[in-house]
């Protein structure tokens, strides 16, 4: 039970950072999201079941204060933790940093591409609620690069602070 | 192993349906009642961690000397959007003292109602930026109120409303549309489009219209829910090209866009 309030508390205080904080910073605003590094995380963490739930929770309450359409986070939040996960159960043997970086970096890029093809089939039926201009890309480019250095960084400070990681990923003293 | 496949492969169907169900009920406004509590939850503390990131940014900028010049040069700037917007109320009341009755008869209608709203989060789609505010339908906000700050400065419209929290979209935004006017002798009207998030395009300008540069647009009143006089920006640019068969202009804001904190959602009455 304490262990799941916390998670809850975790979780809420990514989305007042992602949400509240961070619109105040012009360079990383767009450029960053740390709920798609935390999510991840959970992925190499916690069973697929656990990390839908929490997915399907923030996906719900960053879509009410999206000002995209509403439903259009949390889909392509689900669709993208599903594909991350059936990556990392078929393909990621070697739970290493490098695969968590490379996780969650193909994590925010079928976010991204979930979203994009959702745009484009809500234009193609005449409903376009999204430009996706050269900036989203680059956008979308620095994002996949700042949340992978930011996975790293993160996986670097719990792993000097708590041994329970090394359980689940190959680190050096761990061999 | 096959069977704890196919239960992720249902749980994954499960969850997707669950997300389509939301979106069908909040279609139907039936979330409304788990949105307020979200909002109670999470706006007090998305508030703190917003005015926590203004500070942050305030503090990290205050390191450089540059930045007494900045402040400097900004109070310069808020003394002149402050002599620009009684300028434009001189002019206005002018013309109505000059036009007499119907005149004077809108200004006692400019009583306007207003709901004073807190930004509590701030979202990037493409150029454009959308501002959510505190306030949502439960306090009468609904898609298309204009939002102003200061003494009557437009600075957008509230395009999305939920019961607790509504989205403002700027001016400078390239979807937003509003119908301006020209304060000189013709009292010109024109169409308003946002231009990439830093300015406005003033188009369909009659061609015999006298223009200059640092010319005061306001509101036209044409729009629903907009009253007339709400002050847009000054003329910047002309940009008309040879050969059409209006004129067109750039319009730079005179509020800045980048540092909202509160600001007055217009309720119409």
């Amino acid at each position: 039970m304490i262990n799941r309030l916390l998670k809850l508390l975790v979780i809420f205080l990514i989305l007042v950072i992602q949400i509240g904080w961070l619109g105040n910073f012009e360079f990383i605003r767009t450029k960053l999201n740390i709920l798609i590094i935390t999510l991840t995380f959970f992925i190499f963490l916690f069973d697929f079941r656990e990390v839908i739930i929490w997915g399907l929770l923030s996906g719900y309450i960053m879509d009410i204060y999206s000002s995209l359409p509403f439903g259009l986070i949390s889909i392509s939040l689900i669709i993208s933790l599903i594909i991350s996960y059936g990556l990392f159960r078929n393909y990621f043997t070697n739970r290493s940093l490098l695969s968590l970086m490379i996780l969650v970096a193909s994590t925010t890029l079928t976010f991204h591409l979930v979203i994009m093809f959702l745009g484009w089939i809500a234009g193609q039926i005449g409903f376009s609620f999204y430009e996706f201009t050269s900036s989203w890309v680059i956008s979308v480019v620095w994002q996949i690069g700042f949340n992978a250095i930011l996975a790293a960084i993160g996986f670097s400070v719990y792993t000097f602070l708590t041994n329970r990681l090394k359980r689940n990923f190959l680190v050096k003293g761990n061999l | 192993m096959r069977k704890l496949f196919r239960s992720r492969v249902f749980f994954s169907i499960f969850a997707i349906a669950v997300v389509l169900l939301l979106i069908f009920l909040n279609w139907l406004n039936a979330t409304k009642p788990l949105d307020t509590a979200i909002g109670w939850v999470f706006n007090p503390i998305n508030k703190t961690f917003y005015s926590l990131g203004q500070s942050t940014r305030e503090f990290f900028g205050s390191q450089d000397d540059l930045d007494m010049l900045e402040e400097e040069n900004q109070l310069l700037k808020d003394q002149i959007d402050h002599l620009l917007i009684e300028k434009s109320q001189l002019i206005d009341e002018n013309k109505a003292l000059l036009e007499i009755n119907p005149q004077l008869v809108f200004l006692d209608e400019m009583e306007l109602n207003s709901q004073a709203a807190q930004v509590v989060g701030l979202n990037t789609t493409g150029d454009s930026k959308i501002y959510l505010l505190n306030k949502g339908s439960n306090d009468g906000i609904k898609p298309g109120y204009p939002v102003i700050v200061g003494k009557g400065l437009l600075i957008g419209k509230i395009i999305d409303s939920g019961s607790s929290i509504s989205k403002l979209q700027l001016i400078t935004s390239n979807s937003s549309l509003l119908s301006g006017e020209i304060q000189n002798e013709q009292s010109s009207q024109g169409l308003l489009q946002g231009d990439v998030g830093i300015s406005l395009n003033m188009s369909l300008i009659p061609q015999d219209d006298q223009i200059e540069e640092k010319q005061l647009v306001i509101t036209s009143g044409l729009d629903d829910n907009i009253p007339r006089g709400l002050l847009i920006g000054t003329i910047s640019r002309l940009t008309t090209k040879t050969g059409e068969l209006f004129q067109s202009v750039s319009i730079t804001p005179i509020s800045p866009l980048d540092k909202l904190n509160i600001v007055s959602i217009i309720i119409p009455q």
